[in-house]
């Protein structure tokens, strides 16, 4: 009975709110319709290729007892602008195989010399298919759209609710005159919401007034005797670009996160998932991964017997056994991942398992060689960063291994063949991450954790009257490294991409042999060599060799004239060129250029350039630096750091002159 | 009675050798040397029985053993099979080896993955069976037994038993088991030995084919030719096929034709609120011309390609009212759609069935009928010429068919049955490429002036999508196209206009930036490099044995004028290169004039063919100049005092 009432409770809040929600298209109904039909562009975004007019997100938790549920409703309207936009119209939903699509609707609007035309989608054309084991698609092709056209689709779908929250994405692709969002659920939930939107909220009473401020983001909350209603309005949400230099697009994107934070009993309130002191009691003690690393693991030790000696450091030992997991363990895709049912003697057997198993299977081994480690929590570039203040947990998707040697945090992940000791995937540097121990750690990774420094060098040597022997090789950094072997991870692809680089030599350059050096040991710089025959006329007054044969940037990058999101580099970085030329008898330096230094924010971006010229021995030697040191600019910096980038660039494309002796 | 120890040595020893050599049939080290050369992996064996009960009844087993050298032929030990509504996977049984070719684990069909599949259709019902090998140890072996049950032949594979080209074959052989009263037709690729037809009894013949000690050959590159098979290949028809309940044959082009008309028949009706549009689009316009164009604009502006693939959908046509209704379709669909609106402007028109692909594509061939295509167009047959229309593109002009379906064999449907026809091209002069550069530099290097072009067909096709997005999109375009280090571009004009049938953008853009110039007390040096256009640059250096295949017929202008401030002789331009070769021209000219003023002019162009190893070396020259920009080589200038 009372199971009923709040459902019924829960509904008429439910339908409550959904009937204001289309109130806020229908307060003027069809002219709503009619008006944007009407119009060609939008102030917001003069370039799209379509705008979401009105958007309304809903999602109502209910249930007792571990046994919940989620009510999801999504409606919208969207204008297409331009043919790009009609790729809105093939609308796909996924969802649980188990989870029906409910209420489905779909309209398309045009104007006619007679008024608006409305065409509905016929329930006769939905399309539905399985994906992938347990991912239903539903499908629904709009009809009648063409550019001008408004699409309005709606659906609800109920489905057991197993995860600890909800999260509205405020901001996507496309811009968005109107987006709100509806959360109801259970008083006995504690909801904490996780605000990313750069305006404060303003609070409203009633949903009429929020309207009515034009405020630009406004939120009501409201409270029955069982359920609490929460509600968010947001106005004019520009489209979010692809721009290069930008190390985690979602970190810009507008969107609240709500957990449930705690649950009130008879017997008063259990709060968790609180804080990163909870989740890692949580994970460490609670779900057993204390317990599954400190068993008894004999069987590992003896496994990685063959690659430890006694004389071994702890680093060394470290090294040894992350060599031996990484090389001969193959990595399953995702599948069910379950800490009781991890079975580390079957993974040994069978030489794999998924991302997760491997790296706890590494840790345990380095637990029983007596090297401190635990799992690091992660959450990657494809979600926005974790928050050090507050652990909201569907960010964290990722994990790895964290060994403690001296006070010193390495980090570790055996699962990808191309990560050398102490580097994890490049994705993985998105900033707060948490180490799960005793009383656990957080850490943040970030671009600034990472510094790759690679060389070049060009030697000119064995010089004739006509010809001398030029040697190119470029020593990456290790992350340039094992970016290199993740992308090109066939040998067949290596050899290509060798070639292309062979080719892309100056074509005056006769290619004598090209090699590439280390290109399977994950642990090593991977070193490219050219040899070359160099000609030159030495009938002419003036010979000129370029400092480009390498150079640390064919073009400028940054491209566009405008910016819109702050400029991130990857990682710290230096490139350094260094050329070394004896001089072809008879000539000399016809004038040499000053020594340059382009310094950006005192020492966040450093070019630097100095040509020596030692006459005694006729050797010309040049030395070039590119570094990044400061790996975040915000948008305001753009410009300048562009015409940084067209300096060096014009520099670094400058010739060496040579004139002959009379 | 009793054995001699002697005996009872022998018989030990001689069992177990007995058993490891069983064991041990596909132990990588049996297999021969010779066959090894570039191979990644080795079809040890391959037997594939195709019985063919009726038109509607064909099952197929294929037993196969793959032995995987290196991780590059890891693919060929995989198992993706695909099923759907006319094809289900019956049974399949798996075994691994090791090296040594001891047997190591068993896989049943409950060991596959099965699962639906995102594909690039915006719905199909295609779904798949499939595991990966577990294990990366090489080399090692996996042998399959997998049986298929087709509902229609349409779906029935060809045999092609080299499944890749690092893949070799030691021997493969193929069985086609039919009732005589099903006449079959094949035609065999790369089969040195004639297939052998027999007759095994109860009204059955069989076919069968072998190959043995198949090369694995060099990985096909762009200048490959457009071989429709690349490796072994038997095709074959038979006169009967039955289809979503429509019956014909596949024995010619003629019923090959026939049978897809009669399977798209009576789909073409429009409702009568789409008959009247159409005379509202078409009635003022004067000629069949002018309501071909006035309906074909219609169809670009109310309708846009869904691709959605349902039972018999992957042949069969949605209906032309569903198409009006809805506003959205697959290019079977728009196509007959069109044809209906054609049809009730008094105008007939037939759809072709084609193979869509801009370079290597499947061609017909001409005696043999047999499914290569995979795609339709609408052909509009007017008093003086075919007006050919793409029914699926937005922005192709009526007339115009881009590089995707044009110069090649097509299959009309007509009443009369199929009739094969070819697609016009462009003239190399319709497809050209037009540049010139106007730029001024002064004392501090610092650059400005305007870049005009003009891309006309083939360029156009290529231009289009650059310069249609958001501004800020065409915006980072024209900021990166230039081979100027570093510049800014803008403001910038286009227009896209129709020149005949052939559509043409015109750019105007306006740079300023910093020119790729050195200065000394007495010199100036100048890489003079704006524009650039890449040919196909072969991946291997090495010679070719084997023929190239250019796929266009194009030109291009470029034209570079560059004014300096002050006054200078040329010192050293870079040379002028006139090169002219049976597949393409190239020329380029520099002068420098008026004291401060260097142009230089680059003209190439190419005619499409397939051309002689022989031509390779010159080819490979050729396009070392082109990409590289040979013509505009280092300028040196020196200061007139």
């Amino acid at each position: 009975m009372q199971f009923l009432l709040r459902l019924t409770l829960a509904t008429l809040v439910f339908v409550c709110y959904t009937v204001l929600a289309h109130a806020a298209t229908d307060d003027s109904g069809i002219n709503f319709i009619k008006k944007h039909l009407k119009q060609k562009s939008y102030d917001l975004d003069t370039e799209a290729s379509a705008i979401v007019l009105y958007e309304n997100t809903q999602e109502q938790i209910d249930g007792q007892d571990f046994n919940y549920s989620k009510r999801f409703a999504y409606k919208c309207f969207v204008k297409i602008l331009k043919p790009d936009g009609l790729e809105l119209a093939n609308v796909r939903i996924y969802h649980r195989l188990n989870t029906p699509i409910m209420y489905l609707k779909g309209v398309t609007y045009n104007l006619s010399d007679t008024g608006v035309v409305a065409t509905e989608f016929s329930k006769g054309d939905l399309l539905q298919k399985e994906i992938g084991g347990f991912v239903r698609q539903t499908s629904m092709s709009m009809p009648a759209v063409k550019v001008g056209s408004i699409i309005e689709y709606s659906y609800e779908m109920t489905e057991a609710f197993t995860g600890s929250s909800v999260a509205w994405d405020i901001q996507g692709e496309y811009p968005k005159l109107i987006t709100e969002y509806t959360v109801t659920y259970p008083v006995f939930f504690l909801l904490t919401a996780i605000t990313h939107v750069d305006a404060a909220a303003k609070e409203f009473r009633t949903e009429d007034s929020a309207e009515a401020s034009g405020q630009s983001f406004c939120m009501i909350k409201q409270d029955a005797r069982n359920y609490r209603w929460r509600f968010w309005l947001r106005r004019n949400v520009p489209g979010i670009r692809k721009e290069p230099f930008v190390v985690n697009r979602n970190n810009y994107e507008e969107r609240i996160d709500l957990q449930i934070t705690g649950i009130e009993h008879s017997w008063g309130v259990k709060k968790m998932n609180n804080s990163w002191a909870d989740i890692n009691k949580l994970l460490w003690s609670d779900v057993g991964i204390k317990k599954l690393l400190n068993a008894n693991n004999g069987f590992l030790g003896r496994a990685v017997d063959s690659v430890l000696t006694n004389t071994m450091t702890k680093t060394e030992k470290a090294k040894a056994i992350y060599r031996f997991v990484r090389n001969n363990f193959k990595t399953r895709s995702y599948t069910k991942f379950s800490i009781p049912e991890i079975n580390f003697r079957t993974i040994l057997e069978k030489r794999e398992g998924t991302a997760d198993e491997i790296n706890l299977m590494l840790m345990a081994m380095l637990i029983h060689e007596g090297i401190e480690a635990g799992p690091i929590l992660l959450s990657s570039t494809d979600d926005v960063s974790a928050d050090d203040a507050f652990p909201v947990i569907e960010r964290l998707d990722k994990m790895a291994c964290a060994a403690m040697i001296d006070s010193e945090i390495i980090l570790l992940d055996a699962s990808k063949k191309y990560l050398p000791f102490g580097f994890l995937p490049m994705e993985y540097y998105n900033g707060y991450s948490h180490i799960l121990g005793e009383v656990g750690k957080g850490i943040i990774l970030s671009a600034d954790n990472l510094k790759d420094k690679t060389v070049y060098s060009i030697s000119m040597t064995d010089v004739t009257d006509s010809t001398a022997k030029l040697e190119i090789m470029q020593r990456y950094g290790m992350i340039k490294s094992s970016l290199f072997r993740r992308q090109y991870d066939e040998e067949e692809e290596r050899k290509e991409q060798l070639k292309k680089m062979t080719a892309a030599l100056p074509s005056s350059l006769t290619v004598l042999s090209s090699k590439l050096i280390n290109e399977n040991d994950a642990d090593t710089n991977i070193v490219i060599k050219h040899v070359c025959q160099y000609s030159f006329d030495n009938t002419r007054e003036l010979a000129y060799i370029n400092l480009d044969l390498v150079r640390f940037f064919e073009s400028n990058p940054f491209k566009a004239t405008t910016r819109q999101l702050p400029i991130e580099f990857p990682n710290k970085m230096e490139d350094i060129l260094l050329l070394k030329i004896q001089m072809p008898a008879g000539f000399a330096p016809d004038s040499l250029s000053q020594p340059l230094i382009l310094d950006y924010m005192d020492g966040g971006m450093i070019y630097k350039k100095s040509i020596n010229y030692i006459a005694s021995m006729n050797t010309l030697t040049v030395m070039a630096n590119f570094s990044v040191n400061k790996t975040a600019y915000n948008p305001a910096h753009y410009p300048n750091i562009r015409q940084f980038f067209a300096d060096m660039i014009a520099d670094n494309r400058k010739l060496i002159v040579l004139k002959k002796h009379n | 009675m009793r054995f001699h120890p002697f005996l009872a040595l022998l018989i030990y020893f001689f069992f177990p050798a007995t058993l490891i050599a069983g064991d041990n049939e596909w132990s990588c080290s049996t297999i021969p040397a010779d066959i090894r050369k570039n191979a990644s992996a080795i079809m040890r064996m391959s037997h594939t029985e195709i019985q063919i009960n009726s038109a509607t009844d064909i099952v197929v087993t294929q037993h196969y053993v793959v032995s995987v050298l290196n991780k590059e032929g890891r693919s060929y030990a995989e198992l993706y099979l695909g099923y759907d509504h006319f094809r289900e996977i019956a049974s399949m049984h798996g075994w691994y080896y090791d090296e040594q070719g001891r047997k190591l684990t068993k896989l049943k069909m409950a060991d596959l993955y099965d699962h639906g599949l995102f594909t690039q259709n915006f719905f199909d019902e295609l779904r798949m069976k499939s595991i990966e090998y577990p294990k990366a140890v090489y080399p090692f072996t996996v042998e399959y037994e997998i049986k298929t049950k087709y509902t229609t032949i349409m779906s029935v594979p060809s045999w092609d038993p080299q499944p890749g080209y690092d893949c070799a074959v030691e021997q493969a052989d193929v069985e086609i088991i039919y009732p005589r009263e099903l006449s079959l037709k094949y035609r065999v690729y790369a089969v040195p030995q004639a297939p052998v037809k027999r007759s095994p009894g109860q009204g059955l013949l069989s076919l069968t084919a072998a190959v043995k000690n198949v090369a694995a050959y060099e990985k096909p590159d762009a200048l490959t030719p457009n071989h429709n098979f690349d490796g072994p290949t038997l095709l074959f028809n038979i006169n009967q096929i039955e289809l979503a309940f429509v019956k014909g044959s596949l024995e010619n082009w003629k019923s090959f034709g026939a049978f897809f008309y009669n399977l798209n028949k009576g789909r073409d009706s429009l409702t009568s609120e789409a008959r009247k549009v159409v005379h509202d689009v078409s009635d003022t316009c004067t000629t069949k011309a002018g309501k071909v164009r006035a309906l074909y604009e219609h169809l670009k502006n109310t309708t846009r390609y869904v691709n959605i693939v349902l039972g018999a959908g992957g042949w069969q046509t949605l209906e032309a009212k569903h198409v009006a209704q809805k506003g959205y379709g697959d290019c079977k669909a728009l196509t007959n759609y069109m044809k209906a609106m054609l049809a009730e402007a008094g105008i007939p028109a037939y759809q072709a069935l084609a193979f869509g692909g801009r370079n290597r594509f499947r061609t017909m061939i001409p005696d043999f009928a047999y499914n290569s295509f995979n795609h339709v167009i609408l052909c509009v047959p007017l008093a003086n010429d075919t007006m050919w229309l793409e029914c699926t593109a937005k922005d192709l002009p009526a007339g115009y068919l881009s590089a995707f379906t044009d110069r090649r064999n097509v299959l009309l449907l007509t009443p009369d049955g199929g009739l094969p026809v070819s697609t016009p091209g462009n003239k190399p002069s319709d497809n050209r490429l037009e540049r010139k550069a106007t730029l001024e530099v002064n004392e501090q290097n610092e650059l400005n002036g305007t870049i005009n072009a003009s891309y006309a067909g083939y360029w156009w096709e290529a231009e289009r999508g650059n310069v249609d997005g958001a501004k800020s999109s065409v915006d980072k375009y024209f900021n990166s196209k230039f081979t100027i280090p570093t510049y800014t571009a803008g403001p910038y004009s286009i227009s896209n206009m129709t020149t005949g049938a052939i559509p043409v953008i015109r750019e105007s853009v306006a740079v300023t930036g910093v020119a790729d110039l050195s200065r000394t007390a007495q010199n100036v040096f100048i890489t003079p490099r704006v524009f650039s256009f890449h040919i196909e640059q072969p991946t291997t250096t090495e010679e070719r044995t084997d023929s190239f295949q250019l796929f266009q017929n194009y030109s291009v202008c470029d034209t570079t004028i560059i004014k300096l401030s002050g006054t200078y002789t040329a010192s050293q331009l870079p040379r002028d290169i006139n090169k002219e070769y049976a597949f393409a021209s190239y020329h380029t000219q520099s002068f420098f004039e008026q004291d401060n003023t260097l142009k230089i002019i680059v003209s190439y162009s190419q005619k499409e063919g397939v051309y002689p190893p022989a031509f390779f070396a010159d080819y490979l020259k050729l396009s070392k100049d082109v990409n590289g920009g040979a013509a505009y080589g280092r300028v040196v200038l020196a200061k007139k005092q």
